[in-house]
């Protein structure tokens, strides 16, 4: 170990370069699984508060519905069931409508989302998002739309929107409802596509006091994506005890694009790692290799006073892995250490058409971090491993040298 | 002599034939637009029954259309109650809801080939939309009359893949096929309950049934084709006098 220390601090340039090649690719990766966690959870957090909560109750989709949702016609039964459960920590019902949205002469494709808003909002702060006018309330009639929708149909608070429905199970319906606010959706598609409304005045549309399209629940003990079995664990216990005309469907089979982006992102993280390690592993083996080759002779010195080939090796070996821990233990450090700087500063504000991308995607145009011990061991202990074995290859090289030809070896 | 005339005489006699054989065997093209003459008419007057079976449970709707031509169309709902007087009116390319709640709505020119009551037949459907602009047609004979298989143009906007048409002699249909693009059955539409109207042959009842099972009963009582309309009639203050007499 001493002998292997001294070697590294005989060519400090080296034995830097050597260490900055097992540091970067594990701070580069740290920062990377800080981002793509910050991501993820971002998505998280905006699809299952504004939009699918971590799991829904529908009622049996018949093949060849359409874009409608099938009614509910009194969901009573499945809210007894949910009110005795201990696992749900919020649950409300919502009825969701395919619409023609009219002002005037313009017409839009919408979704009319019935809600109850004293219940969605301590969920979703949709009151906070209000840039214009009032949120709903259960007490009014009223419509709010995104700013988006606003636009497209040149509308205002104030204005009347009339709302024509053909739902399969509910036949025709036309109502006319004032427009109360204007909101700024999270995802530019939401402020599209969903018209906000109170539960009464969608059922108006629907013709039914009872129905809904959805039950949409939170749960108790779910962080983020990665508490994925407390939700299995539930959806199961729901579905045990609920009638069969209902379907428990979790918040990623209800957003099967934003589950797609999921399954990019793992793989893509996989092939980052791949090529950060490959090229921290070429530097590694270059490096030691050279190292071997300057002491080829010395080598041979050792070997010759009767050194075991094995010892040699494992002098190889040792230097590789002191440096491998400090260059561990350094891109650790510095990768918590950014990660906790930004943080520090409440993230990265992004601009641009980056910024429209992610706001598109439902992300929260701000740069955040977020890393989890799992993935520190991770990153640290995979280029360890990586590094380990590329300086096997220059070790066993120095330990198969033979000792009078070594000594004779002249650079 | 005798017998170059007799030959002369029997030559030219069978080539009347045949050229009378082929003007009674009538091209693809003209069956179909026998077929759009028989079931459209100049113009179209009609109460239509429907019963739209969804999942095993049944409603029930009462419609009274007009057209005038191709271009002309008015659809008022007389049942269920609480929709009577609104209805749908078609100018051209132009698409208008009414309802005396409401008032009026002009729709996307798309909302012609969605079902009217989220389910059943569509308002192109009950406007008795023409079948020959946008596709090609062949034909073949068969026992009873024709069978045509319609292929849309390439740019065509049409939902359908292909048709296939069963039509009598006399050019009333008797079942018509829907295919999407990829070849797949959509529904099936059997018209019977032929009745005789003027000098046309009419099918009175439709039942269209899609692939999962789900079924629409049309049943057109009296109807009158190429009556007298004023185009003046076609339009929004049709449903508000309406609105305002009941």
């Amino acid at each position: 170990m001493k002998a292997a220390i001294r070697h590294l601090m005989r060519n400090r340039r080296r034995s830097i370069l050597t260490l900055c090649a097992v540091l970067i690719p594990i701070y580069f990766l740290i920062l990377m699984f800080g981002f793509t966690n910050s991501v993820i959870q971002d998505m998280f957090e905006s699809a299952t508060r504004f939009d699918t909560g971590h799991m829904q109750i529908r009622a049996v989709e018949p093949p060849g519905s359409g874009s409608a949702l099938p009614l509910i016609n009194d969901p009573s039964d499945a809210l007894d069931i949910l009110a005795e459960m201990e696992a749900i920590e919020w649950f409300t019902v919502r009825l969701d409508l395919p619409a023609l949205a009219s002002v005037d002469d313009r017409t839009r494709t919408v979704f009319l989302r019935g809600v109850v808003p004293e219940e969605i909002d301590p969920v979703s702060n949709m009151a906070d998002r209000m840039v214009e006018g009032d949120f709903l309330s259960s007490e009014r009639d009223g419509v709010i739309v995104g700013e988006e929708l606003a636009d497209l149909l040149e509308l205002g608070v104030g204005d009347d929107m009339v709302l024509l429905s053909a739902h399969p199970d509910a036949s025709l319906g036309a109502i006319r409802a004032p427009i109360v606010g204007i909101f700024n959706a999270h995802e530019a598609a939401i402020g599209r596509m969903i018209v906000y409304s109170n539960l009464g005045t969608a059922r108006r549309l629907a013709r039914s006091e009872t129905a809904a399209t959805a039950i949409v629940l939170r749960l108790n003990g779910v962080r983020g994506s990665q508490d994925t079995h407390v939700m299995e664990a539930t959806a199961d216990a729901l579905r045990a005890q609920l009638p069969d005309s209902y379907v428990v469907q979790g918040w990623l089979e209800l957003l099967p694009i934003l589950s797609g982006y999921l399954d990019v992102l793992v793989p893509m993280l996989v092939i980052m790692a791949v090529v950060f390690f490959g090229l921290g592993a070429l530097v590694v083996v270059n490096t030691l290799y050279l190292s071997v080759m300057e002491r080829t002779r010395e080598i041979g010195l050792i070997l010759s006073l009767g050194s075991s080939r094995i010892r040699v090796m494992g002098m190889i070996l040792a230097e590789a892995g002191l440096i491998t821990a400090a260059g561990a233990f350094y891109g650790v450090v510095l990768g918590i250490g950014i990660i906790l700087i930004i943080e520090a500063f409440g993230g990265i504000p992004l601009w641009g058409q980056m910024a429209a991308y992610m706001r598109e995607m439902g992300i929260t145009p701000v740069l955040h971090m977020s890393i989890t011990a799992w993935q520190v061991l991770l990153s640290a202990g995979a280029m360890s491993i990586v590094a380990m074995m590329a300086a096997w290859f220059p070790a066993w090289k120095a330990s198969r040298l033979e000792p009078m030809e070594a000594m004779r070896h002249v650079e | 002599m005798t017998r170059t005339v007799l030959l002369v005489l029997l030559f030219t006699s069978l080539i009347s034939g045949v050229a009378l054989a082929q003007d009674a065997s009538p091209s693809a093209q003209e069956i179909l637009d026998r077929v759009n003459e028989t079931w459209q008419g100049d113009s179209f007057h009609g109460i239509i029954g429907l019963d739209i079976i969804l999942s095993g449970q049944t409603k029930s709707h009462k419609l009274e259309v007009w057209t005038l031509g191709e271009e002309l169309a008015l659809i008022r709902i007389l049942e269920p109650e609480i929709d009577l007087n609104s209805g749908y009116l078609q100018l051209g390319d132009e698409l208008w809801f009414y309802s005396p709640d409401v008032g009026s709505i002009k729709l996307p020119s798309i909302a012609l080939g969605d079902a009217v009551f989220g389910a059943g037949p569509s308002l192109e459907d009950l406007s008795r939309g023409t079948l020959s602009d946008d596709y090609d047609v062949a034909a073949e004979n068969t026992e009873t009359g024709f069978f045509l298989t319609l292929i849309p143009h390439p740019d065509a906007p049409v939902v359908y893949g292909k048709l296939e048409i069963w039509v009598t002699s006399d050019f009333v249909m008797e079942r018509l096929q829907y295919f999407d693009q990829r070849g797949e059955k959509l529904q099936t539409a059997v018209f019977s309950d032929v009745i005789v109207v003027g000098d046309r042959k009419f099918a009175t009842t439709i039942v269209i049934e899609d692939a999962f099972g789900d079924r629409t009963i049309q049943r057109i009582e009296a109807p009158q084709f190429d009556l007298v309309l004023d185009a003046m009639f076609f339009r929004l203050e049709t449903f508000e006098a309406w609105g305002e007499g009941s």
